[in-house]
């Protein structure tokens, strides 16, 4: 403690004594720091005011699917072994655990089971006796007839961390897929016998076009999709359609379209001829497993074209004409499970058993004749949900026992902002593997293609994002699909559509787009790449988006593939999709890690992404002018996009993506 | 306050040593006295500092090191408002121990300085020490502090509001106590030494059942979109941004539903009289001042919401009915018409940048930016300037017997303003509410923080926390253990600011709650959003509300959000409060679910004192624990029941029987703890037998 002696005071009192002692005062530690300062610039008070510091919290942290709760499991009957099998574990099926017998008598054992996540349970009574818990009501199917015990799904505050699983090589999961959207009307005429005649009073873009699945053998046995770099391939809607027919679009449209797209059903038991023959899709899917691509089969399953030979013979497995959707009683939002999408579109009553085992039944039947690995799921939330349950239920018993692979089920749930909504139809166990992540969509749209919103609101975005529908979920993540304007436009300067919602129909007939002649839209589309390959979820790419091919709204973003006469920026683009598809493949770090964000400001966003044995470091900047990246760790790195060798404060040119590991 | 603990101490060192007799022989006070010296310190890195005070021409003179980087001046100021500067190495700082600054120029260039307001050493002063009003009586103490030369207490007076009132007198020590009636009180009390020298302080204060802030549930009122007149529901607007035609006895005549429905304390928005017509918008379109926000007087109460008489009766009610009233004040700009821009030019910014302009970006700190060309931005270097704003703000609170401020942008203003508001106001009432609004984004507590500690607000909006409830209640796009970690973090980034903050789910600014969760949040101001029909969006409203309800701080009821009433953006978030025929059953439901909230927490110390501690969570449930002396709640929150939460319970959490006090259901705890409550539900369980379970004596 200081002492300062002073001289006198004036007045009455005495001069003051020398020694008078004056303690230095007490101004406390409050630190309330500089507030931007501003030209007024708020003095920080001259003390050494600190911080307080927080406790390092030494409680694991960890992503949930790696979380396990203690699960305590009691069986009370005799027996002279007990032992716990289950999907607690893997192997759990095959690898019980044995229980052991506690003072009072009662069989016991805890087991860590998956952080919530239901899990299937049995108990072996003396190595050949399985039974159910018979001190437990809930149930589930055993997907070989009978039923399995079922342990509800618990979270925990006791949570511990399991070592996050690495892909074992060689083994197929859906977590690694990267899915191509093969149109098939507009991919590839590989066979023109089967082209068929135009239809008339069906404007030429609304015509089959002649793409067929001899075609996409064509392209799958050059190795076109390896090289891409995707794994995965979406069909459309393989079974017979109603191919002569010039049917007017929906809500009004006044053009008249044929059903190229393949949602028009007909005869949902045969193959669509335009297409080609069974044994040619057979050849198709039987090419795609050769080159270890995946495929899944787009499944309309929310309408049949009035001409079906089974909306004539059972009209009470549909739900009664005369409700249009969109018109004044029928409107979307309330009637979107039973109105028709149009007047020659009659919609399934699923309620209906016998419909909904004929409709089922065939998605079935299509999985056995032709060995698909997933079904896409067109409208999901048009159909009443029992479809889904039966389907997923029929898959699990028939299918997945014979294939030993898990069968992927996407749904299509057209909504950018509802994702409880979206979530509704995720269960892998009962129903849907994942869905199309339209809300991060938009956000994807507006950080980095139009550039309304800064970086920051995508990274918050998808680190709330990323375990919103489930742990066990695999969303399929995108940028651009077959329902909105080609998605390059939007990475243009100024994006062709203000609004983040247009479908882009306003420029599908008139004042068609054209092929953007700079580079910067090829470079921003590439940044949103980015950002799905580098992140997890089964990204998509809609054919034609890896060179950027123009198109307004449906039916313009359909435009036949083009395979020649790529401009620059358009090779420019596939070859870095191609790039970054190849360190997908190559760092599980992209497709199973955690990412943490070092660094994010409007234009540039700086992540690590870490799972066991990997880690690697992304910077996307989506600002028109270079950004430093200088958040990353101490020492070098080899960048595996361009090249090089760096360190911390890394230029990222303008509307780049840089990808590092460290050396 | 600093100094005058020095003062204190000097004082008490020397008349220990006694001291030569003075000319008169007036007898020696035994208590303190006052000094003519000031002592300014400063601690510095480097460098040898100098002080300038302002009374001697800002001319620097010598500080002399007293050890470990400390420096300290002895000065003798002038009394009354004072300041110094600190110069060291070429750069200006401000006294450490004094928390007022103010401006001024040196040198040509304007520089923050220390301020403080001297007292006259040449004559004695009172201190209050304490004043303690209950509901029907009151207690206080003075000091009186004699004159520099000693000389002792003669006699003194007082009066409570004009009439006499007996003071004891021991030594220095002045004591008194009245009965007196719930409502503002005014005290005055006068002393004159031996030496017939006079001086006078005033107390203000207000007599109620005991109340801290932290014991508060406010209602935010826009007053011309609340009731009108005749205390009846407004007719609907066929423009949303024209006068709806609220007045203060609408706000006066609904105070016994407020108070029924556990609300204590109202803040209304600006009642400065506000100009005719209409002025545009950033987005072009007309505006008239319906919200207040615009100022065209200093000192007068808008007349369409009833003038002053209105103001004075509606504060008058609300203290008879225990309720308190904060008003909204906007030192930070006037509107053009206001007489001090055309009076006072130099008061206001020269350049008329607009705030989010390209050259004044909102994130780059405090420019001197105008909201709009039309509202000159009140420039605080100006010593004028700085000085009438702060007054019209303490004459407001005095002369309406206000218990509190909520002080309208205060980032748009140096912090040297908001702190100079806390001491003219502490003058007169040290417990008078100081609720700034720091508008920050989520984890925004730096900018918060700035503003709060010693001798900053009392009080401030939490943004961050009102985000984070709105991600996880109204969008969904986080977990309900992110609101738990916003909670925890909450906690941790004001724990040492001494604030108590306003928790609220949303206000005047931002989209309603309700209209959030179902999407119109974006919604343009000028396209009403529709009342949502789905009784889960109430819900949900009623699980933020919840939380809030359930945290340390004072729970904001931005009016109509108890019935979850929709809104997009501005004006649609300020639309008249509707009649209450017409609201719907879950609208219903969900206000009486507040009212029960609120009066639970009025019950239970806990909820109101308790520490804050998440004992549990995952991504849709979240419990909890708020403990204060022997009492414990555990706050829970269910968004969704798809599985069940499990954990051991704290050491401290008894298992056993425990009950809900909202519902008075029932819950048995075990050791391991199983939280599987239905989705959608708050609880508030103490143990079996607590005092505030539904139907027991104190609820």
């Amino acid at each position: 403690m200081a002492v300062l002696a002073f001289g006198a005071t004036t007045g009455c009192g005495d001069p003051g004594d020398a020694a008078d002692p004056i303690l230095v005062p007490d101004v406390g530690s409050y630190d309330g720091g500089n507030f931007d300062g501003g030209i007024y610039g708020d003095s920080a008070t001259p003390t050494d005011g600190g911080g307080t510091d927080t406790a390092v919290d030494t409680k694991p942290v960890c992503d949930d699917t790696l979380k396990r709760c203690a699960a305590v499991f009691t069986y009370s009957g005799a027996a002279t072994t007990v032992e716990l099998r289950g999907d607690f574990r893997p192997d759990g099926w095959t690898k019980g655990e044995p229980m052991t017998k506690d003072g009072t008598g009662t069989w016991t054992v805890t087991v860590p089971v998956p952080y919530a996540i239901p899990v299937q349970y049995k108990l072996v009574l003396d190595g050949t006796n399985w039974i159910t818990d018979p001190a437990n009501p809930e149930k589930a199917p055993d997907g070989f007839g009978g039923q399995n015990s079922l342990r509800a799904a618990t979270t925990c505050t006791d949570f511990t961390c399991a070592e996050p699983d690495v892909p074992k090589p060689g083994v197929f999961d859906w977590r690694d897929a990267v899915i191509y959207f093969v149109f098939v009307d507009r991919f590839l005429d590989g066979d023109s016998s089967n082209n068929g005649s135009k239809i008339s009073g069906v404007d030429d873009a609304g015509q089959y076009m002649g793409g067929d699945w001899a075609g996409v053998k064509k392209k799958i046995d050059e190795g076109y999709f390896e090289t891409l770099g995707v794994n995965t391939l979406w069909i459309t809607v393989p079974y017979n359609n109603a191919n002569d027919y010039g049917g007017l679009g929906v809500g009004g449209d006044p053009h008249r379209y044929s059903s190229y797209h393949g949602y028009w059903p007909r005869d949902v038991s045969k193959t669509e001829p335009r297409f080609g023959t069974l044994a040619e899709l057979q050849a198709m899917v039987a090419a795609a497993h050769t080159h270890k691509l995946k495929v899944l089969f787009d499944y309309a399953m929310v309408h049949m074209h009035d001409s079906a030979q089974v909306y004539k013979d059972h009209k009470d497995w549909f739900h009664a004409s005369g409700c249009i959707c969109g018109s004044g009683s029928c409107p979307w939002e309330t009637t979107g499970d039973r109105c028709w999408f149009t007047d020659y579109l009659p919609h399934w009553n699923f309620k209906v058993k016998e419909a909904r085992d004929y409709s089922v039944g065939n998605a079935v039947q299509w999985i056995k004749d032709t060995g698909i690995d997933g079904y896409r799921l067109d409208a999901i939330k048009h159909v009443d949900g029992s479809w889904l349950t039966d389907l997923r239920t029929r898959v699990e018993t028939e299918i997945t026992p014979k294939s030993g692979q898990r069968f992927y089920m996407v749904g299509e749930t057209y909504d950018f902002g509802n994702r409880d909504y979206l979530k509704s139809f995720i269960d892998p166990k009962t129903k849907l593997d994942g869905q199309f992540d339209f809300p991060l969509r938009l956000k994807l749209l507006q950080s980095v293609l139009t550039r309304k919103a800064g970086m920051g609101e995508l990274a918050s975005f998808m680190d709330g994002n990323d375990g919103f529908y489930g742990s066990s979920a695999v969303m399929s993540t995108w940028i651009g699909n077959h329902d909105l304007g080609r998605v390059i436009h939007m990475a243009e300067d100024t994006p062709m559509w203000g609004d983040p919602y247009s479908d882009g129909k306003d420029r599908a007939w008139s004042s068609k787009p054209g092929l953007p002649g700079y580079r910067a839209p090829f470079e921003r589309l590439a940044n949103a790449f980015a950002v799905l390959f580098t992140n997890k979820g089964a990204p998509l790419v809609y054919y034609g988006d890896e060179i950027g091919l123009p198109g307004a709204g449906d039916p313009d973003n359909r435009r036949l593939m083009q395979w020649t006469g790529y401009s620059t920026d358009q090779q420019w683009l596939k070859d870095r999709i191609a790039k970054l598809l190849g360190l997908r493949a190559a760092h599980p770090a992209m497709r199973r890690g955690i990412r943490k964000t070092l660094s994010v400001s409007n234009d540039l966003w700086v992540y690590s992404l870490t799972t066991t044995g990997d880690t690697v470091y992304v910077a996307i900047n989506r600002g028109d002018t270079a950004q430093t990246a200088s958040a990353l760790p101490a020492g070098s790195f080899t960048e595996l996009v361009e090249g090089g060798t760096v360190s911390s404060g890394v230029s990222i040119p303008a509307r780049q993506t840089r990808v590092f590991v460290a050396k | 306050m600093r100094a005058l603990r020095l003062v204190t101490f000097l004082s008490a060192v020397a008349s220990g040593a006694v001291l030569a007799a003075c000319a008169s022989d007036a007898p020696m006070t035994a208590g303190p006295r006052a000094s003519c010296t000031h002592v300014a310190w400063v601690r510095v890195e480097a460098g040898t500092p100098v002080v300038r005070p302002s009374w001697e021409a800002f001319r620097a003179q010598p500080m002399r090191a007293v050890g470990d980087g400390w420096y300290a001046a002895s000065l003798t100021p002038p009394a009354g408002p004072q300041t110094y500067a600190i110069e060291v190495g070429g750069a200006f700082v401000v006294d450490p121990t004094i928390a007022t600054t103010a401006y001024a120029s040196i040198d040509g260039v304007a520089r923050e300085v220390t301020w403080l307001d001297v007292a006259r050493c040449a004559s004695p002063a009172l201190r209050f020490d304490e004043v303690t009003p209950r509901a029907d009586a009151f207690t206080a103490q003075a000091t009186f502090v004699a004159a520099e030369d000693g000389a002792a207490l003669a006699s003194a007076t007082a009066t409570l509001d004009g009439a006499p009132l007996p003071v004891r007198v021991e030594g220095a020590t002045l004591s008194l106590s009245s009965a007196c009636a719930l409502g503002r009180h005014r005290l005055v009390v006068e002393a004159t030494d031996a030496a017939g020298r006079t001086t006078r302080s005033e107390r203000s204060f207000l007599a109620t059942a005991p109340f801290a802030w932290k014991d508060a549930v406010i209602y935010q009122v826009m007053v011309d979109r609340f009731r009108g007149a005749d205390g009846l529901a407004l007719p609907s607007l066929a423009t949303p941004s024209a006068r709806a035609g609220g007045h203060l006895d609408g706000v006066r005549r609904a105070l016994p539903e407020l108070v029924a429905m556990g609300v204590n304390t109202v803040w209304i928005s600006p009642v400065y009289a506000a100009p005719a017509g209409t002025f545009p918008g950033r987005d072009g379109r007309p505006y008239s001042g319906y919200h207040g926000y615009w100022p065209i007087s200093a000192r007068t109460v808008e007349p369409t919401y009833g003038g002053e008489a209105a103001l004075d009766a509606l504060v008058s009610a609300a203290h008879a009915a225990s309720v308190r009233v904060v008003l909204d004040v906007v030192p930070n700009h006037v509107h053009e018409q206001h007489p001090y821009f055309k009076a006072h030019p130099t008061w206001f910014d020269k350049e008329a940048c607009l705030c989010g302009d390209a050259a004044c970006p909102w994130n780059a700190g405090l420019l001197p930016c105008r909201f709009a060309p039309y509202l000159p931005d009140v420039e605080f270097r100006d010593p004028a300037a700085f000085d009438a704003m702060v007054d019209d703000v303490r004459w407001a609170v005095d002369r309406f017997a206000l218990d509190g401020v909520r002080i309208d942008a205060v980032p748009q203003m140096p912090r040297a303003a908001s702190r100079r508001i806390v001491h003219a106001l502490a003058r007169l009432d040290p417990t008078a509410l100081t609720l700034g609004e720091t508008f920050v984004g989520p984890g925004g507590y730096p900018g918060l923080r700035h503003f709060l500690g010693p001798g900053g607000l009392a009080s401030e909006f939490e943004f961050p926390l009102m985000w984070a409830l709105r991600a996880t209640f109204a969008e969904g796009s986080a977990t309900v253990q992110d609101l738990g970690k916003a909670v925890e973090a909450s906690r941790d980034a004001l724990a040492d600011t001494g604030a108590v903050m306003s928790l609220m789910i949303g206000n005047h600014d931002v989209p309603r709650f309700a209209s959030v969760v179902v999407g119109d949040g974006g919604r343009d101001g000028f396209s009403p959003a529709p009342q949502p029909t789905d009784p889960d969006v109430y819900l949900r409203t009623g699980l933020a509300f919840g939380l809030v309800f359930a945290l340390p701080g004072m729970p904001t009821i931005y009016y109509g959000d108890e019935i979850g009433l929709a809104g997009g953006g501005d004006p649609d978030t300020r639309r008249p409060m509707p009649a209450e025929a017409g609201w719907l059953e879950p609208q219903r439901a969900l206000r009486t679910r507040v009212a029960r909230m609120a009066k639970v927490r009025a019950c239970s110390a806990a909820l109101r004192d308790g520490d804050v501690r998440v004992i549990a969570s995952d991504a849709e449930r979240l419990v909890v624990a708020r403990k204060a002396g022997g009492r414990i709640v555990l706050a829970v929150v269910t968004r969704d029941d798809r599985g069940k939460l499990e954990g051991p319970l704290p050491a401290d959490v008894p298992p056993g029987t425990w009950v809900d006090l909202l519902s008075g259901a029932k819950k048995v705890l075990g050791a391991r703890a199983v939280w599987d409550e239905p989705a959608r539900t708050v609880r508030y369980y103490a143990p079996d037998g607590d005092p505030c379970a539904a139907g027991a004596g104190g609820v």
